[in-house]
């Protein structure tokens, strides 16, 4: 019995120990299998990893270029852009691929899956269910209503192909079709496209819950941050998060920073609230402050030592999910959410165009992307020549990009009005600019350079290019340098056609788009001129001869004499909003004279016109339309004249002023050579006829009333001369700075004035200013009836004028338009390419009906006016190829102005009786004076063509690139973007929700509705279908035209155009876009399941007879640049289930 | 024979030949019948050619002080290939100063002082104003047409052209052999040309042209 008992005692010891030891081994054999299968889990992250970095290479094989052991991957095609997807199902836009037995397409790398489904269970009953495979909730639930069951629709089309096993070996993946027993292990894998998702380490807002509107501060975008994620919604058009739960989110995520900023958010998780719209401004601020590129967060603590957070795990952002609760955070959500996103800030733009496209285009400019002369380069292909140090202290080798980050638009700061630069500053650096001496004085480019760089040229220099070396490489060349054949009536032929001054004058328009001053920026570039900045300021219009008769000198012979007169105008949408500002019209050399011929010739004495000038005040408002200068009413004689311009232009009678204002002159400080005409003008005298021969009066008949006099002259020219500068008559348009200065902002030379007027007969075109000379017989009253064919018994003295238009205020760009008063026709101060309304301008019928303008021999810009008979510079504001007047780059492309007169969208005038005068402002230019929030704001900028600003809105952009060249963002790498080829169209609606269409001041300004997102977001869809998105430029060349049809709202009135055809808004698209979007960057989810374990002995199926012993589950966040095949950053999650 | 009894005598010869052979210009009928010219009616001047043209007025109404509408005396040119020159002589005893050079007209004038300059591509077409595109025509002549042509009349011994301008009173006579001017009528005044010698080297521009010359085409190649 004891012996027996014994014997049970040391069996149950012997038990005890054995089973001990037992689940030691086991304890340990588990241990070891973990390990095992975590390295195996890691070497097929690594595999997968390698297959696509294999996948970008035999995708470039064509193109791909290595220098200096640095090896740039251009695609081959453009689909190669994206990862070849190879999935049997489509369970998900996002899924790229899984592991199976596919053969995937070119030129895609993968080591083929065994025919072993993952979800079949294994020997020891080991399998991985659908619900696992979705433990990220990247797949859409099988049932929505059960958000916390994570099964995956499993029928249909849409239904989940689970991963087959790729089975190892000692010597790696192996495609099996019966068990080997070399076998060590096996994996499965889904790649997801984590780009394709929004962030919400960045994205999301907080905003009131009452209110719906886009708050102002957000409507700029710029910035993921931005994005409405409340746009998420089910099948059902139900959000998924409600601003409640986005509240949540942005409180506990950004909660330290809103504190400290606005003592927001209150509550506490999962209830954190943002009460009132004060959080807004500190939100946009610290978006905008962010100086890592969202890839760390805030350490700085709230009073109660709490500190911003982020979501280091997908797993963590789905216990937030979960944990806020389902009705304000459906975890269906989250299969639009990521938490991990890296995006390479560097350009990838090659140019597109080729010989015919777009259409009439002569240049190849894709086929020369790699060529070391080309302007337009394929940019992440552009290589350090010579080895230097980059302006952030890092090594630049040869053989590597030279551009290796884009230029931070926040950089422009730097380029202040009081602002001086030597060599070796930030300013010489980043722009080449240098000046001693701040204010006034111009910007010196490069020491006088006499042409900008191409990258090549700066490759060779070794540095970095410059802002404006930037706009070169990033504006195709062909779109640059257009200039009539002649000076055609200002000096302008030697700068229209140097393509470099016009990227330093829109480099200069985009300095004063960003600073807040309204002091145009000057840079003198080679020998030129200086070169300003546009401002919102009024620029000259108008150049008027006048030509009458004065009521003094001898009754019997009175003399001629003639004027030059301005118009100006603002163009600018917010013109009105300028402050009040002293104004002078400064000549600076030249002569002016009358000649009268085709007869007895006539001439004046020569007038000297350095340091004569006009000067005036105005307001803002006063030159919001075209105004021609006349006395205002508290003009005095010799003292500047502080009236306002005329406001009611249409009616001839204002040409002059009034008894009560007195002529203005050109300034003089000695009375006695003041100019007094009897007809109240202000400008330029210019002379009175004599006989060259005796010094005497002219006596024709027609003026002196005497029959037995010479017969009347046919032709009156306003004339120039040169002065003793040697230039024409020259004038700068000034302003009055703070300081007191006078500043120029704009010069013009006018040559070739030669502006004829016919006289007397049945000519009309004169008007009597007074009746001092009543009864002489044979002068016309040009307004005798208002229509400008007034009788013939005129009152004696006459008038007439003509002038030279500019076809933009703007820019001078191939000269101005020559308009002659002729055939009954009058021209007024509007009767130009902006007159009040369409039916007035001049340019709507034929020649030979209207004052008609001279074409610029040789014809180098215009188009068609010859061929039917019509000049319609206003037409340049659309400058279609249809229209009947357009301009013709230099490259052959006829690429569309900002207008769409078509469409009732015209910045001139009210295109049709229904447009509202709102309407037409709406349209015009704007000028922000205010830092860019975005990168498609550069697209407010003008480039130097009448009627054209920075184009991201059209196919024919030459511009779009500008979008890829530069960023708001200031970091190599940055989180928060989103690919472009992004196939969730509720990502894109996001992050166009609430997009601002018009900066236009107003406290609610239009913004894209939800519906309008959806609309553009599907266009972006469909493009996607025909072609991966190579580069943010492609939202203006290839998204562009076909988001104009996609506004459901007009922009005032009913009978105002719709939004889509008005381009500042319908850019609002790009805008929202620009920043946020990515194309160079692979974001993936790799979803990586490996077991380790072995086939048993005489096994004959690969899944069943298949012994897991140690499992291992991974989500591997990794970004993978395109263009060079190294991983910017990778984050392994390790996965607990 | 000084300069100016040269320019009297030329004038004597000029107003013999129309007393003699146009005594009453205006209400003058071909004595032949018409027989139509073939274009071009009137030749332009060739490159190397000096000319006079003798005004006399027929219908005279001079104001009393010449001085302040002196008559014009002549019209002296003078066309190389390269330039080409006027002076007209005025009553007053001044004279009025014109080139052609390079693409541009210069007028220098007695009673203004400064030089007048326009470049010739200004002006849509050759303007036909006694001073002005003498280089590329024959003043006084741009206006004919065969509407005009009324036939072959003698004129200072030579066959002519007639043409004959009502509405705009004017008359033009071309010798019919060469087809060169030989006279005009523009209102009151008849205009008598008489070829010279063509100058065998440019005439010397004047410093002051020249100088102004130069400015234009240096400002114009801006």
């Amino acid at each position: 019995m004891v012996v027996l008992a014994l014997v049970v005692l040391l069996t149950g010891l012997v038990v005890t120990y054995f089973s001990r030891s037992m689940w030691d081994r086991q304890m340990s054999n588990s241990s070891l299998h973990q390990a095992l299968a975590d390295d195996l889990a890691r070497s097929a992250l690594d595999i997968v990893t390698g297959d696509l970095k294999q996948e970008m290479a035999e995708g470039s094989m064509d193109n791909k270029a290595t220098v200096d052991d640095v090896t740039i991957y251009t695609p081959d095609k453009p689909e190669y852009i994206v990862p070849v997807r190879n999935t049997p199902t489509n369970p998900t836009p996002a899924l790229l691929r899984i592991s199976g037995t596919t053969s995937i397409a070119a030129p895609g790398a993968d080591h083929p899956a065994s025919g072993a489904i993952s979800t079949a269970a294994s020997a020891n009953g080991r399998s991985i269910t659908p619900a696992r495979w979705n433990k990220h909730y990247l797949l859409p639930l099988a049932d929505p209503a059960k958000p916390t069951d994570t099964t995956p629709v499993s029928s249909g089309t849409t239904a989940f192909t689970p991963p087959s096993w790729v089975y190892v070996t000692g010597t790696g993946p192996v495609t099996l079709t019966v068990p080997d027993k070399s076998v060590i292990g096996r994996y499965a894998y889904a790649i997801y496209d984590e780009g394709a998702l929004l962030d919400v380490n960045v994205a999301g807002f907080p905003r009131d819950t009452a209110t719906t509107t886009m708050p102002t501060e957000y409507s700029p975008k710029g910035a993921l941050a931005f994005a409405d994620l409340t746009q998420l919604k089910d099948s059902g058009g139900n959000p998924l998060l409600t601003q409640a739960g986005v509240n949540n989110l942005v409180g506990w995520r950004n909660y330290a920073s809103l504190r400290n900023a606005a003592g927001q958010p209150s509550g506490a998780f999962p209830a954190l609230t943002f009460t009132d719209s004060t959080v807004q401004t500190p939100y946009k601020n610290f978006v905008f402050s962010n100086t890592n590129g969202f890839l760390k967060v805030s350490g700085t603590p709230d009073a109660t030592g709490q500190t911003d957070q982020a979501f280091l795990s997908r797993q963590d952002l789905i216990s937030f999910c979960l944990a806020s609760g389902t009705a304000n955070f459906n975890p269906n959500a989250l299969q639009y959410l990521g938490t991990f996103s890296r995006a390479l800030n560097a350009p990838s733009w090659s140019p597109t165009a080729t010989t015919g496209s777009p259409t009439g285009n002569t240049i190849d400019y894709a086929g020369q992307a790699d060529a070391s002369s080309s302007a337009n380069r394929n940019l992440a292909n552009v290589r350090v020549q010579t080895a230097f140090t980059r302006p952030d202290g890092s090594a630049a080798s040869t053989g590597e990009p030279l551009l290796k980050t884009r230029f931070p638009l926040s950089r422009l700061a730097l380029v202040t009005d009081s602002a001086t630069a030597a060599a070796g500053s930030d300013i010489e650096k980043y722009f080449g600019l240098t000046r001693a001496t701040a204010g006034g004085t111009a910007w010196t480019y490069r020491s006088g350079a006499a042409t900008i760089l191409t990258l090549d040229q700066v490759a060779q220099a070794g540095r970095e290019p410059d802002f404006f070396e930037l706009l070169k490489a990033a504006i195709l060349n062909g779109s640059l340098g257009k200039y009539s054949e002649t000076d055609y009536s200002l000096v302008t032929k030697t700068f229209d056609q140097n393509k470099d001054a016009q990227i330093i004058q829109i480099g200069a328009n985009l300095l004063d788009q960003y600073d807040g001053d309204n002091d145009p920026t000057p840079i003198k570039f080679a020998t030129l001129d200086p070169v300003y900045g546009l401002e919102n300021l009024p620029y000259i219009d108008h150049v008027y001869g006048t030509i009458f008769r004065p009521n003094r000198g001898d009754p019997q012979y009175p003399t001629v004499e003639g004027w030059l007169q301005f118009g100006l105008w603002n163009p600018h949408a917010n013109a009105s909003t300028a402050a009040s500002s002293n104004f002078r019209i400064l000549g600076t050399d030249g002569k002016l004279y009358l000649e009268a011929s085709n007869g007895p010739n006539y001439y004046s004495p020569q007038q000297s016109l350095a340091g004569q000038s006009l000067e005036f005040t105005a307001t803002g408002a006063d030159f919001a339309e075209p105004r021609l200068l006349v006395p205002g009413t508290s003009m005095t004689g010799a003292a500047a004249f502080t009236g306002v311009p005329i406001t009611a232009i249409s009616s001839p009678g204002y040409y002059f002023g009034a008894a009560s204002q007195p002529s203005y002159a050109p300034s003089t400080t000695d009375a006695a050579q003041l100019f007094y005409s009897p007809c109240y003008l202000a400008g330029f005298y210019a002379g009175s006829l004599v006989n060259p021969n005796t010094g005497d009066y002219p006596k024709d008949k027609n003026i002196t009333g005497v029959a037995t006099d010479p017969n009347p002259l046919s032709y009156y020219h306003a004339r120039g001369a040169l002065g003793a500068g040697g230039k024409y008559p020259t004038f700068d348009l000034q302003y009055k700075d703070a300081s007191g200065n006078w500043r120029t902002y704009e010069t013009i030379q006018v040559t070739g004035l030669y502006l004829d007027q016919g006289f007397g007969g049945t000519l009309p075109g004169y008007k009597s200013c007074t009746s001092w000379v009543n009864g002489r017989y044979g002068l016309a009253s040009g307004w005798g009836d208002g229509t400008g064919s007034g009788p013939l018994a005129g009152t004696g003295v006459a008038y007439g004028k003509t002038a030279l238009s500019s076809m933009d205020p703007r820019t001078k760009r191939g000269g101005m338009v020559r308009l002659i008063g002729y055939n009954n026709e009058i021209i007024v101060a509007n009767g130009s390419i902006r007159p009040s309304g369409s039916a007035n301008r001049f340019d709507s019928a034929a020649l030979s009906n209207k004052g008609f303008p001279i074409n610029p021999s040789g014809g180098t810009m215009w188009h068609w006016w010859a061929g039917n008979s019509k000049f319609q510079p206003a037409r340049l504001a659309d400058n279609l190829s249809t229209l009947s007047s357009h301009v013709t780059d230099l490259d052959g492309v006829n690429r569309r102005g900002d207008g769409d007169e078509t469409n009732k969208a015209s910045p001139l005038w009210q295109s049709s009786a229904s447009v509202t005068t709102a309407g037409v402002k709406a349209m015009r230019p704007v000028l922000l004076n205010r830092p860019f929030r975005s990168v498609g704001e550069m697209g407010c900028a003008m480039r130097g063509d009448p009627w054209k600003s920075l184009n991201f809105f059209s196919a024919d952009s030459a511009d779009a690139a500008l979008m890829d060249v530069f960023s708001i963002d200031d970091e190599p790498v940055v989180a928060g973007r989103v690919s472009l080829n992004t196939p969730h169209a509720s990502v894109l609606t996001a992050i166009l929700t609430g997009g601002l269409k018009a900066d236009d001041g107003t406290a609610n300004p239009p913004a894209l509705s939800a519906s309008e997102a959806a609309n553009i977001s599907a266009v972006i869809l469909q493009e996607q279908a025909t072609a991966p998105f190579q580069n943010v430029a492609e939202l203006a060349t290839r998204v562009g035209d076909k988001v104009a049809n996609q506004f459901s709202k007009t922009l005032s009135g009913s009978s105002d155009p719709n939004d889509g055809y008005v381009k500042a808004r319908r850019e609002s698209a790009t805008r929202a876009l620009a920043d946020v979007a990515d194309t160079r960057t692979w974001n993936l989810l790799i979803d990586v399941i490996a077991q380790t374990g072995a086939f048993r002995l005489n096994a004959t199926d690969l899944t069943k007879d298949f012994i897991v012993q140690g499992e291992r589950r991974y989500w591997l966040h990794v970004a993978i640049d395109r263009f060079t095949g190294e991983v910017l950053a990778k984050q392994l999650e390790p996965v607990y289930e | 024979m000084n300069n100016l009894s040269s320019r009297l005598a030329a004038r004597l010869l000029a107003l013999a030949a129309f007393s003699l052979a146009c005594p009453s210009a205006y209400p003058q009928q071909a004595n032949t019948a018409p027989e139509k010219p073939s274009p071009p009616l009137v030749t332009t001047p060739p490159d190397r050619a000096h000319w006079k043209i003798t005004p006399n007025q027929i219908k005279k109404q001079m104001p009393a002080d010449a001085q302040e509408n002196p008559e014009l005396l002549e019209i002296e040119a003078w066309k190389t290939p390269s330039v080409a020159r006027v002076i007209q002589q005025w009553g007053n005893g001044k004279a009025s100063e014109s080139w052609i050079a390079d693409g541009y007209l210069l007028h220098k004038f007695p009673a203004l002082p400064d030089i007048y300059v326009t470049p010739l591509s200004l002006r849509s077409s050759v303007q036909d104003d006694g001073m002005s595109d003498f280089n590329a025509v024959y003043p006084g002549f741009t206006w004919l047409d065969l509407k005009y042509y009324t036939g072959v009349i003698p004129l200072g011994g030579k066959k002519c052209h007639h043409y004959a301008d009502p509405e705009n009173d004017r008359e033009a006579w071309v010798d019919a052999e060469t087809k060169a001017p030989v006279a005009y009528r523009n209102g009151a005044s008849n205009f008598v040309y008489a070829f010279l010698a063509p100058p065998a080297q440019d005439p010397t521009m004047p410093e002051a042209f020249l100088r102004e010359l130069q400015n234009y085409k240096k400002a114009d190649s801006q």
